[in-house]
C-alpha cells in the first residue's frame, strides 16, 4: 500500500526503532468485570516482550484480544500486514481499506481489533499458543503440526506439505513421536508440540501464554532453548506471559507489569525487580515499603 | 497403564478389503434361490408370481442406497463434529424435489405461474441398461438445490454448538413432514406421495421385449441395483477421498478442538459451511435414488427413525470414518431385511429393539466401531463373512458344481448330527442361509483364535514356547 493512500488524520510514531505491534487504550469488559483497563504498549521487531502479573490480572485476556478470539470493548490494535489478501476475500480487501491506519515509521500499520484469528494468523502474522495446551487429541503429532501448515500450502504437493510439517516437528525433537497420537504424549512433550503448531505458521509475533506452567526443570531448559533460537535464528518477535519473573529475567529485553487489568509498570527486568509498585501489586504495600 | 494407541487411528488402509467388499457387492446378484424373506413374498415365489431372487437385489439397492446417506452423515458429523440428528431432512428433499422436477409443478398466486417445466423422457442404453437420463438429470438438479438450501441454512446454524445444533436438526424433519403433508398436499400429494410410475422410472424396459412379465420385472431391479451401486461408488469414493484429503484433516481438527484450530489459521465457517453443503448435496441424491426404489416418495422418509438409523449404522461401523459408514449399513441393513426380519414376523417392528441393542452393545465393546476394532476380531469377522458367502457359492453350486455334487455339506451336516427340521441350536442346517450363520460363526472363532494358536503350535514345535523369556539374561 501507498504512503499517499494513508488518511491524513492518521498519526505518526516518531521512534528509532522498528515498531510492529502498537496497542493503544485497550479495554475489555465482561459485564461488569473489567478484564483489560486501558492499555498501551507497543511491541519493537525482534525483542522479547515479558509480561507478569498475578492471578486474574488479565494477562491471558489480552493475548486472546491481540490473537482475535475475543472482541475488544475498546481500544485499538496497530499490526503491520504481512501477507497479500487474496481475489476471493473481498470482504476483507474492502473491510481493511476502511480500517484506521498508523505509520509507524516507513510502514503502515492496520487497526486489527475486531479481526477473525486466522486473519490475523494468516494476513498479520500473529500467533498464539495457550496456557492449558489444545492439541488436536486423536490425531498423530505430525497431523497436529500439519493443520496449521494448510492454508498456506493449500494447493501444493503433498510431499511439500509433509516435509514442511515434518521440520517444524523435528525442529521440537518430536520427529520420533511423528505417528504417535497426542492423547498418549505427556505434558512436556505437548507444550513442544503446541510451539511447533505454532511456529509451522511461521509468524512474526508468537505469543506464548505461560510456556513454563506445569514443566520439570528440565524441559523448562528446553523450552527456554527453544525461544531462544526461535527468537535469533528466524528473527520472530516473542510476547511472553509468565507469573514468575525468575523464569524470564535470562530471557526477555523488556518487562510489562499488569495489575488488575492496568498495566503498572514496563522496563528491563532489573528495574521491574526494584520497582515498589510491583512489589506492592504481588506482597503487599507493606513488602514494598519494607524494599 | 498400558495404551494400545494403534487404536487409535488405525483404520481398515488395506486395499484388500474394499476390492473383495466390492467384488462381493458385484457378484452377490449371481445367486440364485438362497435366500427368501417375507411370508407374502415366500408364497409368490412358491407360486412363481414373484421371481427368486428378486429379494435380495431390491435389499441391496436399499442398501446401496443408504450407504451414500450414511457417508453423506459421517462425513458431516463424524468429521467436523456438527452431529445432525435430522440428515432425512435432505434425504426427503431430494426425493420430493426430484419427483417435482421431473413431472414439473406450477403453484398459484393468483395467476399460475410455473417453477419447474418439467423434463421429457429421455432414454439412452449403456451397456445393454435402457436408462432415463432425465430420472439423473432430475435427481442432480434436485440435489444442487438442496444444497443451495443448505447454504442458507448452514449459514443461520453457523454459530450452534453441539446440543442446539442437533436440536435444530431434529426439528426441521418434522416441520417437513407436515409441510409436505398438510399445506402442500396439493403440490406433493398429501399423505400418499409422488410415485414413480406417474414421474419417471430410472430404467426404462429394454427394447427387445419378447421377455416375459415376471422376467421384465426381475430385470429391472437387478439393473436397478447395478445403476445405483456405480452411483453409490463413485459418490462415496468423492467423500472418501475428500476426508482422506487435507480437507478431511482439517475437519478433523475442527472437530477436536475448535479454538485450537482457529488460533492454527483454519477458517471455520468456510469449512463448516462447505461440508454442510456437500453432504446435503450426497444425502439428496441418496433421497432422489431411495425414490426409485421405493417407489414413492412419501412423507415417512422424513421420519425420525430414517435420521436415526443412519446414525446406528455409522457408529456400528466407526464414527469419523467412511468406509464404517459403508460397512456398517451393509451388515446391519442385511442383518434385519435377512435374518431379523424373517426370525420375528410376528412383531412388526422389531428392528427398532434390535437397534438399541446392538447399540448399547457397540458403544461399550466397540466405541470406535469395526472399522476401528481391533486387528485380530476385524480380521476375524471379514474372515468368516467371506467364508461363509464362499461356501454358500460353493453349497449352491455356483462355484464348481461338479465339486459340489460330489462333496455337499449340507449332506456332511446331515450324517454329522441328523436330518433335524429344527437344526443345531436353533439353526436349521438343511437351508443355505442357516448353514451360513453355522459357517459365519465358525469361522469367526477359528479366525479369532486360530492365528494366534498356530503360532503358538509352531513355536511349541521349535521349543520356545511357553519357555518365552525365561531363559533371558537378568536386567
Amino acid at each position: 500500500m501507498l504512503m499517499s493512500e494513508v488518511k491524513e488524520n492518521s498519526k505518526t510514531i516518531h521512534s528509532e526503532e522498528n515498531i510492529i505491534l502498537h496497542v493503544k487504550g485497550l479495554t475489555k469488559k465482561f459485564n461488569e468485570v473489567i478484564a483489560v483497563n486501558d492499555v498501551d504498549f507497543h511491541v519493537i521487531e525482534g525483542e522479547v516482550l515479558g509480561i507478569i502479573g498475578s492471578n486474574g490480572s488479565g494477562k491471558t485476556t489480552l493475548f486472546n484480544l491481540l490473537s482475535g478470539v475475543l472482541d475488544p470493548t475498546n481500544g485499538k490494535i496497530f499490526a503491520l500486514q504481512q501477507t497479500k489478501f487474496k481475489f476471493h476475500e473481498i470482504y476483507d480487501i474492502i473491510r481493511n481499506k476502511f480500517r484506521e491506519k498508523l505509520n509507524f515509521g516507513n510502514k503502515i500499520g492496520v487497526n486489527i481489533s475486531g479481526y477473525k484469528p486466522h486473519t490475523i494468523l494468516n494476513k498479520f502474522g500473529i500467533v498464539r499458543t495457550f496456557q492449558i495446551v489444545k492439541p488436536f487429541k486423536y490425531m498423530t503429532s505430525l497431523e497436529n503440526v500439519t493443520v496449521p501448515n494448510i492454508p498456506r500450502f493449500t494447493f501444493s504437493s503433498s510431499t511439500k506439505l509433509k516435509t514442511e510439517s515434518m521440520r517444524s516437528l523435528l525442529a521440537v525433537d518430536l520427529g520420533e513421536k511423528q505417528k504417535y497420537p497426542a492423547i498418549i504424549l505427556p505434558h512436556g512433550d505437548l507444550k513442544r508440540l503446541d510451539f511447533a503448531r505454532a511456529m509451522s505458521t511461521k509468524p512474526k509475533i508468537l505469543l506464548l501464554d505461560e510456556p513454563f506452567s506445569g514443566l520439570s526443570s528440565q524441559d523448562a531448559f528446553r523450552v527456554t532453548q527453544l525461544i531462544k533460537n526461535t527468537n535469533k535464528e528466524y528473527g520472530v518477535t516473542i510476547i511472553i506471559v509468565e507469573h514468575k519473573l525468575k523464569l524470564l529475567a535470562n530471557l526477555v529485553t523488556r518487562i510489562m507489569v499488569l495489575d488488575q487489568g492496568r498495566k503498572i509498570a514496563e522496563g528491563t527486568p532489573k528495574e521491574i525487580s526494584k520497582n515498589k509498585e510491583v512489589i506492592a501489586a504481588y506482597l503487599g504495600k507493606e513488602a514494598s515499603q519494607i524494599a | 497403564m498400558k495404551i494400545k494407541w494403534s487404536y487409535y487411528f488405525d483404520e481398515i488402509k488395506s486395499r484388500k478389503f474394499y476390492i473383495f467388499g466390492f467384488l462381493l457387492l458385484i457378484s452377490i446378484t449371481s445367486l440364485d434361490q438362497w435366500i427368501i424373506i417375507g411370508s407374502t413374498v415366500t408364497q409368490g415365489q412358491e407360486l412363481s408370481i414373484i421371481p427368486s431372487n428378486i429379494n435380495l437385489a431390491i435389499i441391496l439397492q436399499k442398501a446401496a442406497v443408504l450407504v451414500i446417506f450414511a457417508a453423506s452423515w459421517d462425513l458431516l458429523s463424524g468429521y467436523s463434529g456438527q452431529v445432525s440428528f435430522g440428515h432425512a431432512l435432505f434425504l426427503g428433499m431430494g426425493a420430493y424435489l426430484s419427483a417435482m422436477i421431473k413431472i414439473g409443478s406450477s403453484l398459484t398466486f393468483g395467476n399460475e405461474f410455473t417453477v419447474f417445466p418439467g423434463l421429457p423422457d429421455n432414454p439412452h442404453v449403456f451397456f445393454g441398461i435402457n436408462i432415463d437420463l432425465s430420472v439423473l438429470q432430475s435427481i442432480l438438479y434436485a440435489a444442487l438445490l438442496v444444497s443451495l438450501f443448505a447454504l442458507v441454512l448452514g449459514a443461520l446454524t453457523l454459530r450452534m454448538k453441539g446440543p442446539y445444533f442437533a436440536l435444530v436438526t431434529l426439528v426441521l424433519p418434522l416441520i417437513a413432514q407436515i409441510l409436505v403433508t398438510k399445506i402442500w398436499g396439493d403440490y406433493t400429494g398429501g399423505d400418499g406421495g409422488i410415485s414413480i410410475f406417474n414421474t419417471g422410472q430410472l430404467i426404462s424396459n429394454p427394447i427387445d421385449t419378447d421377455i416375459s412379465g415376471l422376467e421384465l420385472f426381475s430385470l429391472k431391479i437387478e439393473q436397478l441395483y447395478s445403476v445405483i451401486l456405480v452411483i453409490a461408488i463413485l459418490s462415496v469414493g468423492f467423500m472418501y477421498f475428500l476426508a482422506r484429503s487435507r480437507y478431511g484433516l482439517v475437519l478433523r481438527a475442527i472437530r477436536e478442538d475448535e479454538l485450537a484450530a482457529t488460533s492454527s489459521g483454519i477458517n471455520l465457517n468456510f469449512y463448516k459451511l462447505s461440508v454442510f453443503i456437500i453432504s446435503s448435496f450426497f444425502a439428496a441424491i441418496a433421497g432422489g435414488l431411495f425414490t426409485q426404489t421405493l417407489g414413492t416418495a412419501s412423507s415417512s422418509i422424513f421420519d425420525a427413525e430414517r435420521s436415526f438409523e443412519v446414525i446406528i449404522f455409522t457408529i456400528l461401523g466407526g464414527i469419523g470414518t467412511i468406509a464404517g459408514g459403508v460397512i456398517g449399513t451393509f451388515v446391519l441393513f442385511f442383518a434385519i431385511s435377512i435374518y431379523i426380519d424373517k426370525g420375528f414376523v410376528d412383531i412388526p417392528t422389531i428392528e427398532v429393539l434390535i437397534f438399541g441393542i446392538i447399540l448399547i452393545i457397540v458403544l461399550r465393546y466397540l466405541p470406535r466401531g469395526l472399522v476401528n476394532a481391533k486387528p485380530q476380531l476385524r480380521n476375524a469377522l471379514f474372515f468368516g463373512t467371506f467364508f461363509s458367502i464362499l461356501t454358500a457359492y460353493y453349497d449352491t453350486g455356483v462355484l464348481w458344481p461338479w465339486m459340489s455334487d460330489r462333496i455337499n455339506p449340507a449332506i456332511f451336516l446331515e450324517n454329522l448330527f441328523g436330518e433335524n427340521e429344527k437344526g443345531l441350536f436353533g439353526l436349521n442346517i438343511l437351508v443355505v442361509q442357516g448353514r451360513m450363520i453355522l459357517y459365519f460363526i465358525l469361522s469367526t472363532i477359528a479366525g479369532y483364535y486360530g492365528p494366534e494358536s498356530l503360532q503358538k503350535i509352531r513355536l511349541k514345535l521349535w521349543g520356545v514356547w511357553p519357555n518365552l523369556g525365561k531363559f533371558d539374561p537378568p536386567k
